[in-house]
């Protein structure tokens, strides 16, 4: 058990310190980790690209990602090049062209996510490979069919080789290749958009001209095949590999690279920590108004040149054809200087984007009132040419600030806002200026809202270094709690590591740590609004932290949802909110065997216990269970709680309005399931009611843990209850209790603190007006007597901290 | 009305048409246990399934059983995706949510005009695939009839047996009684409320496909606001709880509108007859079941139905009020200026913005301020333009104003009353049973008689399809042209914002909000609960009253159609996205609703933005509204300003203190003081 505080809690500052020692304040809100320790930084020119593959996995993952990239994307531009003549092989109307383009945009949106998902808990490089070889062999079987339907669901199905190319490509390459290499790395991969727009559909268009048929030319499309198969045969890179190495070696600890078994995230509770990034918020943004002008372009870009200057078809696509190779001149800026800027500092890539995307809109802006074709043009093409940086640069810092097993879909987010919220608001809104004025005015708009998101970019990038000190310290923390196992340490029940939790803006607990070894019963304690109960939420997870790891059992379920944390063996009892009124007793039981009610035998065994616990539910099993009283309500929640048998059970107020009798059977209840051998942590507002349950206490104050240890001692610690609980402590000390030994210590630091903790009668923290009110009548209860006791030692207490 | 009767052809009938209520009326209760709201998209659900079959059936040629499915699974699709699109508004104000199903029924409709939903006739008989057909005297009922008497039943008794018997129904009412409870035990709530959506789209497919077969006009108006009205009345005689009850509810509702409509028979004033019964009903049902709302553990829903809505702020520093107030009054200059930039139309169009303004204005009284949810804000207004209908040419403007304010409080009073019982939600569904009652009964009837006294009272519009109105002069100043009845418009609505600014400082607003958040604690604190929520009514109704004169002159000529009550619907749009109780926030509201569509022209792609779409993008992504950005913007500025304004005296402290000194960068981090926590406050309450 645990004694006074010291061996196994802070044991596990190791990681705490070395940030210490490396964190530093800096003008951001926040503690930000020294820029050595960030991946991807370091002194001098990074290493030359051929130095980055070797150390990476090599040529071939590279290459043959390109190439799945440039193979799908060749056949979809093909696709759009081949229109013409599809519409005619299926006698589809150009709204019937329309509608399929619009379904194989969906589904590549639709399929993004969840293969960013499959990627994300499993092997990048399968994915990959998997979808594409689904590409290569579907795309063929299309030429083959004669119907639109077929066509069109065949379409549908292979799109999933087109939603992982951004998605999971990226991902896996962030793993596969160093830091310090990212861009070049990228901006290479990237090379696939302007080739296959170059290239590729010049090749289509020659099979389709040469066979004199439109179907042979998809037949490209089984290229795919052998390289996917050769994808199968590429390493697979532990996810976040090369920032624990960096970081790791970095901070003077050795390497030991350790992939630690994942619990499954789901998608919704990622997008959650994906968006606790500050810095992913300016980026989403600003690829939304990337999208909003991607879409725009093409769409009434087209209309610009066919209305002002009069283009026909065949010119219109030669502008295109020019403006579209821009691309091969923005990426290699991206190629030579991403590296090198993220290197000196990590937030300078997305500066450049934002100057980028500032250029972009500004060129495209000015070049729509050039009295010259060639200068629209000229300028245009510059225009073009800005946004290949920009998808490097975002690229980079997203895999910099995502946690590394959530990359996939992080980049799958980059796709939903650049095509959903740009795209199809883009189109919109610009189709009303347009409807409203004339095109060139709706383009003009693409001037301002491009340099809102260059600023929008520009001022994330201040968030850059703190975001990837949260990946940093996570890191940290994982590699502590590795070393710690293998040196055999006994897994705790609960550990809370750095969490700092916020209500919107309001933050609620500052860096809490916590350890809870198995078997222990620990109290928290704290004045309302302390954050106790927002702590136990955040461990059960019905709301999640800011920063900071929560492990149930050695596993991180720091993002968890609550249905899954009551599978690791941990449940949250909340006094007096747990019941559901409308249901019966039976029902409300049967809720209570929900996780296991397929096992009938279990789930009968279990309700049967239940009742066993509390007889009186018996008689009740068909009565409305808000028909109970208050009391039996209780007892009817714990029964519940207790179906799942819980090793670590959390309750929140046991006693919440009931009577003194209850609570003891209650309490007894909580005893004798800590004997079994359950962790119990519980929050109460009475010191009192703790401290015959519990020998640990927590102190919370203000949302940051003032005190850690055995409850004896901290009755003792007058400066911090006297404040708080008042009375309380006189109870206690009226009781006699080990009243002798806390009115020695009270002295003792009664005298010590006494400029700290100021006297009763001031005001609380100012997050706690109604706490000094409420306390005095929780106490009134315990013991019975318990009010005369408190009325008779308060002044006692004044007493004794006035000299 | 002496030979009251009901043959049971009228029966059978009636249960027909009721079995299509009850099904409504169950869907919408499902998703009313497991999201907590008045789901208004609940027919247009049906109607795409519908539309969608129709195209299968006829431009395919799949045959029924197939087509049926296939519409079935896609109505169950897009119920399930409107879940997770509504999804991020769980802990929202329920207002919102209400608002965006509305947002999401426009969207609905838009389905219908997609290439590969839209048949490529409308209008043609929707299939059936019986054969069979049944006669009670000389009344034959068609095989669609036939079809819903089979079908319907064994759909809700499926329905009540999955709900009863299986896991996930027994999860899906523990998630709606206590959803944190039901999580910590293991239950997938969210899963569940997804369930729930897609059964209930399944539910709406039904419905649609039994009602089309019987159905006259147009297919994608197969389930109108009325019949969901009349599916929402039996929903609450469930208490928006019980599916068995809603259901029979359901055929009861059926089976009374049509006893109704076989006795009362009087051409002229029959339609009036039957629907203001049927309002009556609806208000006693309202009536009766509230008391049976007021136990179990949805004591929170019946209180502060619209808490949680944007704080009411205030600012603290004093540089971000002067920055508030310079906006204010350059935006008042910069309208007054307007008129005369604008041409007619434009200036038209302005007191259009300027009169929706004080519609909005005064419905942020009612449920921003007091939290009481009203859909049929824009009948109230229909009091005022009638008055100005009938006195318009013999008062002069400037009594009629508020007389018409006073008479229409007084009607707004009566309509409160019941909200004295009935709350949060439950009273939406009355206002808009009077929004209904008023457009077709009231306002759609010039005279009507009283039964036993026989005197005749002209209370409703003089001309039904078309009533003018000739505009006064304001103390001999013509108000005929555009330009002159803009100012007349915008001096009213500064009034009005005037008058509200007085209502907020002086603690009539502190007061309404008080009873809005926790009634019990209001009272306690000794404001009087009952009167603080008519006098909300009061006030809402006299604003409404006199914005319906002004808008009765600024348009000249109206007919019942201008009362429709989706304009009401228009109303508590502009003032979600303008932003919960924030006065500016309605005036943009309206200036985005009514002005945008005016400004861009009336396109498809305007409309699009300023209805469904835009409104559902407005709740997602900004919940605070457009009061919300206004008052980033307004930190902002404040905060640039305050920084100017430092640097610029501590350049001035430098220059006359120290000449050749360093002069450095003297701004220091505790200068950042007061614009800091003006801009902290501002985050704490977004």
């Amino acid at each position: 058990m645990f004694e006074g505080g010291e061996p196994a809690l802070f044991n596990f500052v190791v990681p705490d310190e070395l940030l210490a020692e490396a964190v530093a304040k800096s003008r951001d809100k926040g503690a930000v980790a020294d820029v050595a320790l960030m991946p991807g930084t370091g002194e001098g020119k990074p290493p030359p690209l051929l130095t980055v593959l070797r150390e990476g996995s090599g040529f071939p993952p590279l290459i043959l990602l390109t190439l799945a990239a440039f193979v799908t994307d060749t056949i979809v531009n093909g696709i759009g090049i081949l229109g013409p003549e599809i519409r005619h092989a299926f006698h589809l109307s150009d709204a019937g062209l329309g509608a399929v383009a619009f379904v194989a945009a969906v589904a590549q949106i639709a399929w993004g996510m969840p293969v960013a998902v499959f990627a994300d808990r499993g092997s990048r490089k399968n994915v990959a490979a998997v979808t594409l070889l689904v590409f290569a062999l579907l795309v063929p079987v299309m030429a083959l069919v004669h119907d639109i339907w077929p066509f069109v669901f065949l379409y549908l199905v292979a799109a999933i080789g087109l939603g992982s190319s951004d998605t999971v490509h990226n991902a896996y390459l962030s793993d596969a290749y160093p830091t310090h290499g990212r861009a070049r790395v990228f901006a290479w991969h990237n090379l696939n958009d302007p080739v296959s727009q170059t290239v590729g559909i010049l090749l289509v268009g020659y099979i389709a001209s040469a066979t004199h048929n439109w179907r042979w030319a998809l037949g490209l499309a089984l290229v795919g095949v052998p390289v996917a198969l050769l994808t199968f045969r590429i390493p697979e890179p532990d996810k976040g590999a090369n920032e624990s190495s960096h970081i790791l070696r970095a901070a003077g600890m050795d390497i030991e690279s350790e992939q630690e078994h994942a619990p499954k995230v789901l998608l919704g509770s990622a997008i959650t920590r994906l968006l606790r990034i500050r810095s992913l918020y300016y980026e989403l943004v600003s690829v939304a108004i990337l999208g909003f002008a991607g879409t725009g372009i093409p769409l009434f870009g087209s209309l610009y040149y066919q209305r002002v200057w009069h283009l026909s078809v065949a010119h219109r696509a030669d502008v295109f054809a020019i403006i579209g190779v821009s691309s091969f001149l923005g990426l290699p800026i991206a190629f030579f200087v991403g590296d090198r800027l993220f290197r000196r500092a990590p937030e300078k890539p997305l500066v450049l984007g934002g100057i980028c995307i500032a250029l972009f809109g500004g060129f495209y802006s000015v070049s729509l009132y050039m009295p010259h074709l060639w200068m629209v043009v000229t300028l245009q093409f510059l225009a073009q040419a800005a946004t290949a940086p920009l998808s490097i640069c975002i690229f980079q810092t997203l895999a910099a600030t995502a946690p590394p097993e959530m990359r996939a879909i992080c980049f799958g987010l980059f796709g939903v806002y650049a095509l959903v919220f740009g795209g199809f608001a883009g189109g919109i809104l610009l189709g009303a200026v347009s409807d409203a004025t004339n095109v060139t005015t709706a383009l003009t708009f693409i001037g301002p809202v491009c340099a809102v998101g260059g600023v929008l970019l520009v001022v994330g990038s201040r968030f850059v270094r703190g975001d990837i000190t949260l990946v940093i310290e996570d890191v940290i923390e994982r590699y502590a709690e590795g070393k710690r196992r293998k040196a055999g340490g006994a897994i705790p029940a609960l550990q809370i590591h750095n969490m700092d939790f916020y209500y919107g803006t309001q933050q609620v607990l500052f860096d809490v740590n916590l350890e809870i070894p198995e078997g222990e019963i620990v109290a928290l304690l704290g004045t309302n609004g302390a954050g106790k109960s927002t702590l136990l939420r955040a461990v059960a997870g019905l709301d999640h932290p800011h920063r900071g790891v929560i492990r149930i059992f050695g596993t991180n379920c720091t993002y968890l949802e609550s249905e899954q944390i009551i599978d690791l063996g941990a449940a949250l009892l909340v006094g007096g909110k747990m019941t559901f009124p409308g249901l019966t007793v039976r029902e409300n039981l049967r809720i209570g065997e929900h996780t296991f009610r397929r096992d009938s035998a279990r789930a009968k065994a279990a309700l049967d216990e239940a009742v066993g616990l509390f007889p009186e539910l018996r008689e009740r099993l068909d009565q409305p269970a808000g028909t109970l009283s208050g009391g039996e309500q209780q007892m009817l929640a714990l029964a519940r709680v207790m179906m799942t048998k819980p090793r670590l059970l959390m309750i929140d107020e046991l006693a919440f309005g009931l009577a003194p009798m209850t609570v003891e059977r209650l309490m007894d209840i909580v005893r004798r399931v800590n004997a079994e051998g359950a962790t119990v942590v519980l929050v109460e507002q009475s010191v009192n009611r703790a401290m015959t349950l519990a020998r640990r206490a927590v102190f919370l104050e203000r949302g940051e843990v003032r005190f850690d240890g055995s409850i004896d001692e901290l009755l003792g610690r007058d400066d911090l209850l006297r404040p708080v609980f008042l009375a309380s402590v006189g109870s206690v000390l009226g009781t006699g209790n080990g009243a002798a030994a806390v009115s020695g210590n009270d002295s003792a630091a009664g005298s010590a603190t006494a400029p700290l903790a100021p006297p009763p009668p001031l005001p609380g923290p100012p997050p706690a007006p109604p706490g000094p009110a409420a306390h005095p009548a929780t106490n009134l209860w315990v013991g019975g007597a318990g009010g005369g006791t408190g009325d008779g030692a308060a002044p006692g207490n004044g007493t004794g901290g006035a000299p | 009305m002496i030979g009251v009767s009901l043959p049971s052809s009228v029966l059978v009938e009636g249960i027909i048409i009721g079995l299509n209520y009850g099904l409504l009326a169950v869907g919408l209760t499902l998703v009313y246990r497991t999201s907590r709201v008045i789901n208004f998209a609940q027919g247009q659900l049906g109607v795409v399934a519908a539309v969608f079959m129709v195209k299968l059936y006829y431009d395919y040629r799949i045959n029924y059983i197939a087509a049926a499915v296939a519409a079935l699974v896609l109505a169950m699709a897009v119920g399930a995706l409107s879940e997770l699109l509504l999804r991020r508004l769980a802990s929202r104000p329920r207002v919102l949510l209400m608002v965006a199903t509305i947002g999401l029924s426009q969207v609905l409709f838009l389905f219908t005009v997609l290439p590969f939903i839209r048949p490529k006739q409308l209008f043609r008989a929707f299939p059936v695939p019986l054969h069979w057909s049944f006669a009670i005297g000389s009344f034959v009922f068609p095989p669609g009839d036939v079809l819903t008497l089979i079908v319907a039943p064994v759909v809700a008794l499926g329905l009540a047996a999955f709900i009863r018997f299986s896991p996930w129904g027994l999860a899906m009412r523990a998630s709606s009684e206590n959803t944190e409870s039901a999580r910590l035990s293991g239950v997938w709530v969210r899963r569940t409320s997804t369930v729930a959506w897609t059964l209930a789209g399944g539910l709406s497919a039904v419905t649609a496909v039994l009602a089309s077969p019987s159905q006259t006009s147009s297919l994608t108006e197969v389930l109108s606001p009325d019949l969901l009205l009349l599916a929402l009345l039996a929903a609450l005689l469930g208490a928006m709880v019980s599916l068995p009850v809603a259901f029979f509810a359901g055929i009861g509702v059926g089976v009374v509108q049509e006893f109704l409509q076989w006795n009362i028979t009087n051409p002229s004033s029959g339609q009036a007859t039957v629907e203001l019964i049927l309002f009556v009903l609806l208000l006693l049902a309202l009536l009766v079941r509230a008391a049976s709302l007021a136990k179990g553990s949805r004591t929170s829903e019946r209180v502060a139905w619209s808490s949680g809505t944007m704080a009411f702020r205030r600012a603290t520093s004093g540089l971000r009020r002067q920055v508030g107030r310079s906006g204010v009054g350059a935006t008042v200059v910069v309208a007054a200026l307007l008129p005369l930039l604008l041409s007619v139309g434009n200036s038209f169009l302005m007191s259009q913005v300027c009169i929706y303004g004080i519609i909005a204005l005064s419905l942020t009284v009612l449920t921003g301020w007091a939290g009481q949810v009203s859909l049929g804000q824009f009948a109230l207004v229909g009091v005022g333009t009638d008055m100005a209908a009938h006195l318009g040419g013999s008062v002069p403007i400037v009594l009629l104003l508020p007389f018409a304010g006073v008479v229409t409080a007084v009607v707004s009073a009566l309509v409160g009353l019941t909200a004295l019982r009935i709350r949060g939600l439950y009273l939406a569904v009355s206002t808009l049973g009077f929004a209904l009652f008023m457009q077709s009964a009231v306002l759609a009837t010039p005279c009507w008689t009283t039964p036993f006294v026989h005197h005749t009272f002209c209370t409703g519009l003089p001309n039904p399809q078309s009533t003018l109105v000739t505009v006064p002069s304001l103390f001999g100043l013509s108000l005929t042209s555009a330009r002159g009845f803009a100012w007349f418009s915008l001096a009213v609505l500064v009034l009005t914002v005037a008058m509200m600014r007085v209502w907020r400082d002086k603690g009539i607003a502190r007061r309404l909000i008080a009873v809005r958040d926790n009634e019990v604690a209001a009272g306690a604190a000794g404001i009087p609960v009952v009167r603080t929520k008519l006098m909300a009514f009061t006030l809402s109704g006299f604003m409404a009253g006199y914005a319906g004169v002004c808008l009765a002159f600024a348009t000249g000529r109206f007919s019942t159609d201008t009362f429709d009550p989706t304009v009401s619907l228009l109303v508590v749009s502009m003032v979600v996205i303008g932003g919960l109780d924030s006065i500016p926030g309605a005036i943009l509201g309206a200036l985005y609703l009514v002005g945008l569509p005016a400004i861009f022209g009336t396109t498809s792609t305007t409309q699009l933005l300023t209805s469904g779409i835009g409104l559902m993008a407005f709740i997602l992504y900004l919940p605070g509204g457009m009061a919300q950005v206004m008052h980033q913007v307004g930190d902002l500025t404040a905060v640039g300003v305050g920084r100017l304004q430092r640097r610029w005296r501590a350049r001035r402290e430098a220059g006359a203190g120290a000449p050749g000194g360093p002069g450095g960068p003297a701004p220091a981090a505790p200068d950042l003081a007061p614009t800091g926590s003006a801009v902290g406050a501002a985050e704490a309450s977004t």
